[in-house]
């Protein structure tokens, strides 16, 4: 196997420009996607180490011992403007009290512990809006160790033990270590690797474009090594060490790529609207070894299978097998996907009662995953018929080349603007799902909180002097106390004329004294008019609407009382859109950049395996803007038609969620379709700029007969 | 002599198109035959046949007394490998190796050293009268030249037999001459049998022996009158 093998170095390294660019872009594609893979394997141990970072939030009574004494331990979940805020009372028992992660010892009676984060959010802030909460002076600071993410707000106020004793606070021998695993989901996982499978695609499809460069010469090469006496194995080996050299390259550098990208990556994204701590976005050892050794392994493997068509003779090329038309079959998985979208059009997949949330993702990732092989799998069928329709339709030498060549080799057609077509289908169903949860958001929500109210949910506490404290404050404007009858659970004894201030909802007219659940409120009946005897549920709050007023509200409330806000939820459920908008952007943009690179080596390549035919029409006095117009014509119209489909599979997509989550669906607007044709365009434009390459390659003076 | 290569009622078929109709040919240790006929006529099928590139759909192919139809492709590469050598019209030298590693190539395939391979392949070069031009890529050399390399390769493993399709076909006169008169020197220097595909009866006759293909058949009678030794 040793001369195949130094043949394969001698291919790589003394070939020509052609063996050069197929070196080089391959590393490049190789790298790319070792970078990628390394990068997308970093969500799961970022995602887990966030939660184990957390993990001391969840310290109970029933945690297992870790220190000689004991403490007594009040955990409440807070919020300030739409952030989290994790406040815990402590007060040690003994000596050796247990210490959560990030502290040198426990704050005494007095002192708080801050993050830095909260330290900074503090010195920024009105003291009655966030300081009020803290009780204390402030003496520590919490280090990385005790943080789930850098800009974490948490307080660890240190009180008299017979404080919290009476607000109710457990008696803890150590601190919680079990990640309660919030963070690292099957349908996470599901939705990370259909993520990385969407990403990689591309890069796919571009490794294969380089591997295609100057392929019909290499086959040639191959067949003449055959023909004198070259075993399957030896042209395997070969091959393989053509490969293995920009496959290593590509290794390497993807693996720096990697190292470099990393802590970029730490510092950019953000999930749930906080960032990772650097060092739990990393990959690990194992993992990192995994891929760089299985990436040149199955790069190898792909050459590999790729030489089937060499090796069916010594005759080689000559020999080489009739494309198959496409058949009909290739449009199975398309259909299965439609009839899974109409499926969950029917589906209320916001009715727990209609199945569990399993089955609905299930059927959503089967649906989406049929779409996308479905677009894949027809879509040389779809080029098949463009063809047909252009030759039906040719009048001229150009579009009859185009259409005979689309038709000749539909599936290397569709190869090389796949990327675009896969890209054009995920943005359209982001998009038109955007367009729809964005016209909700600004809807107003039945049954939630208006913007301008505050809900304190008293637990049990007497509502003054609460009350009394609220009605002073500048920025309330009235408050409305709702009871509740012990004797009828889940009712709400306010006026609902009164309660539809701050909630939205719409009260029956005339009023009715029967306890009907007023239209847009779920889950709760109400008694009309309230009986002042019943005791207090909870202190409706209608303020000024200014975000610092719902804060001071929070900062008046004890402890245990449960504060919302309208911002609240909106706020959330925008960050998490930003969120999903920015990443989906980001990677819809990189699908398409690498997706025009395929194409454009593809062109490119496709001119340089016809430059002899094409050499020949010129030099028969076909002109240069005729040759031009065909190989524009072979990449715009399957790329126009695929594309198409794309767009048409997304918004249906889009729309039978929007119908399943009870979402209004709106079409995205004038913008997406500018984006889209502006996209399609720049794809033609950056295919455009192989034309000079076919003036060079078929001037009349470069015919000769080696 | 004894019949080294013989091909028994071979039929050929590419879709539609029947190449071999039950065509018949046997060729003798040492022998040179030229195989001529009109474009189309299945001449080339023949060789590829005879050669083992092709495999029959019918009829039967025997190198040295084994059935070579019947044999696997490993045993068919073999056959290429040691007892085969091949000159066709374009494209058998690799581009990206010199002019004496493309003659060294069977022997470095065979498991040569690389020193030895090369030493052998870079003797042929004096007597092909190309000294010098080792050290070339194929796309620096004359149509002439390449051709000459070429026979070099078909023959530097010492074949029993040498197939050439057209070798000359791509040659001026002076060119194809050359390299047909080094074809048949050197086949019948090493006692290498050779099936000569051509359609130039010049070129044909060169060879001990010429064969008429006419519509996928053997033309006994053309093979009786046109059989002549030089």
């Amino acid at each position: 196997m040793r001369p195949a093998w130094w043949m394969g170095m001698r291919f790589t390294l003394a070939g020509r420009n052609e063996a050069l660019a197929r070196l080089v872009l391959t590393a490049a594609g190789v790298a790319l996607g070792v970078t990628l893979v390394l990068l997308t394997l970093t969500a799961i141990p970022a995602l887990q180490g966030r939660d184990h970072r957390a993990a001391w939030h969840g310290t109970t009574a029933a945690s297992p011992a870790t220190a000689a004494d004991r403490a007594l331990w009040l955990a409440t979940d807070d919020h300030f403007l739409g952030r989290d805020l994790f406040i815990v009372r402590v007060a040690a028992l003994g000596p050796h009290p247990p210490l959560p992660p990030g502290l040198t010892r426990l704050p005494g009676p007095g002192q708080v512990a801050v993050s830095p984060a909260l330290s900074d959010l503090l010195a920024a802030t009105p003291a009655d809006a966030l300081a009020a909460r803290l009780p204390g002076t402030l003496t520590a600071q919490i280090a990385a160790d005790g943080l789930a993410y850098p800009e974490e707000l948490v307080a660890v106020i240190g009180q008299q033990p017979d404080q919290l004793r009476t607000a109710g606070a457990a008696e803890v021998a150590g601190i919680a270590t079990t990640a309660p695993g919030l963070l690292d989901s099957p349908a996470l996982r599901v939705i990370l690797t259909i993520g990385a499978v969407g990403l990689l695609m591309p890069v796919v499809i571009f490794v294969a474009a380089c591997a295609r460069i100057a392929a019909a010469r290499r086959e040639q090469r191959f067949a003449a090594l055959r023909l004198v006496g070259a075993t399957r194995a030896q042209i395997a080996v070969t091959a393989a060490a053509e490969t293995c050299l920009p496959a290593a390259a590509g290794v390497g550098l993807g693996w720096l790529g990697y190292l470099l990208a990393r802590p970029a990556l730490a510092a950019a994204v953000t999930f749930d609207g906080a960032h990772f701590m650097p060092g739990d976005v990393r990959t690990p050892a194992g993992q990192q070894l995994l891929v760089v050794l299985g990436a040149p392994l199955l790069v190898v493997a792909a050459t590999i299978v790729g030489l089937r068509r060499a090796q069916v003779s010594p005759l080689g090329v000559r020999q080489r097998v009739r494309t198959r038309t496409p058949r009909l079959w290739r449009l199975t998985p398309v259909a299965i996907g439609l009839a899974g979208l109409a499926t969950i059009a029917a589906t209320d997949l916001t009715d727990p009662s209609r199945g569990s949330v399993a089955t609905a993702q299930t059927l959503i990732g089967a649906t989406f995953g049929a779409l996308l092989l479905g677009l894949v799998l027809a879509g040389p069928l779809l080029c098949t018929l463009a063809a047909r329709l252009l030759s039906r339709l040719s009048r001229r030498m150009p579009e009859l080349m185009a259409a005979r060549r689309i038709a000749a080799d539909p599936y290397t057609t569709f190869r090389a603007i796949s990327g675009v077509a896969v890209a054009a289908l995920v943005t359209t169903m982001f998009a038109g799902s955007a367009a729809g949860v964005g016209a909700n958001l600004d809807r107003p929500d039945p049954d939630a909180l208006r913007i301008d109210a505050v809900e304190v949910l008293l637990a049990g506490h007497p509502p003054q002097p609460l009350l009394s404290a609220l009605t002073a404050d500048p920025g309330v404007k009235r408050t409305l106390l709702a009871r509740h009858d012990p004797h009828r659970p889940h009712t709400l004894a306010v006026s609902c004329v009164e309660l539809s201030t701050a909630v939205n909802l719409t009260c029956p007219d005339p009023p009715s004294t029967t306890g009907r659940t007023p239209e847009g409120l779920t889950g709760i009946t109400r008694l009309d008019p309230p009986d002042p005897r019943l005791p207090a549920y909870a202190i409706y709050v209608i303020t000024d609407g200014a975000p610092l007023t719902g804060e001071r509200i929070r900062s008046l409330a004890p402890p245990t009382v449960t504060v919302s806000t309208g911002h609240d939820l909106t706020e959330l459920d925008r960050r998490q859109l930003t969120e999903l908008e920015t990443g989906l952007r980001t990677a819809m943009l990189f699908v398409l950049l690498v997706a025009v690179a395929s194409l454009t080596i593809g062109v490119a390549a496709g001119l340089i395996e016809r430059r002899r035919p094409f050499t020949l029409l010129r030099a028969t006095g076909l002109h240069l803007r005729e040759l031009h117009r065909t190989v524009l014509l072979e990449t715009g119209l399957p790329l126009a038609a695929t594309t198409v489909c794309g767009v048409a599979l997304g918004l249906a997509a889009s729309a039978a969620v929007a119908s399943a989550t009870n979402q209004h669906w709106t079409a995205p607007g004038p913008a997406f379709a500018l984006t889209v044709a502006a996209g399609l365009l720049l794809t033609l434009a950056v295919a455009a700029t192989t034309l000079p390459l076919v003036k060079t390659v078929t001037e009349p003076t470069t015919i000769h007969f080696e | 002599m004894t019949v080294i290569v013989e091909g028994v009622g071979l039929r050929k078929r590419f879709g539609l198109t029947e190449a071999l109709r039950g065509a018949d040919l046997a060729v003798r240790a040492g022998e040179v035959v030229a195989v001529m006929g009109p474009s189309g006529s299945g001449k080339s099928t023949l060789l590829h046949c005879l050669a083992g590139i092709l495999r029959p759909d019918a009829g039967m192919v025997a190198f040295d007394g084994r059935r070579v139809d019947t044999m696997s492709d490993r045993q068919r590469t073999q056959l290429r490998r040691g007892a085969f050598g091949f000159v066709f019209q374009f494209g058998q030298l690799i581009p990206e190796l010199t002019a004496v590693e493309n003659v060294a190539t069977p022997l470095l395939l065979a498991g040569q050293r690389r020193r030895t391979a090369i030493g052998a392949a870079r003797a042929w070069f004096d007597r092909l009268g190309l000294s010098g031009l080792d050290g070339r890529l194929p796309g620096e050399l004359s149509g002439g030249q390449a051709q000459r390399v070429a026979v070099a390769r078909a023959l530097v493993g010492r074949p029993r037999v040498v197939f050439a399709d057209e070798p000359t076909g791509a040659l001026d006169t002076a060119a194809g001459d050359d390299v047909m008169d080094l074809l048949v020197t050197s086949a019948h220097a090493q006692d290498t049998a050779a099936i000569v595909v051509t359609h130039e009866p010049r070129v044909a006759a060169f060879a001990d022996r010429t064969v008429l293909v006419q519509d996928g058949l053997v033309d006994a009678d053309e093979d009786a009158q046109l059989g002549v030794t030089r």
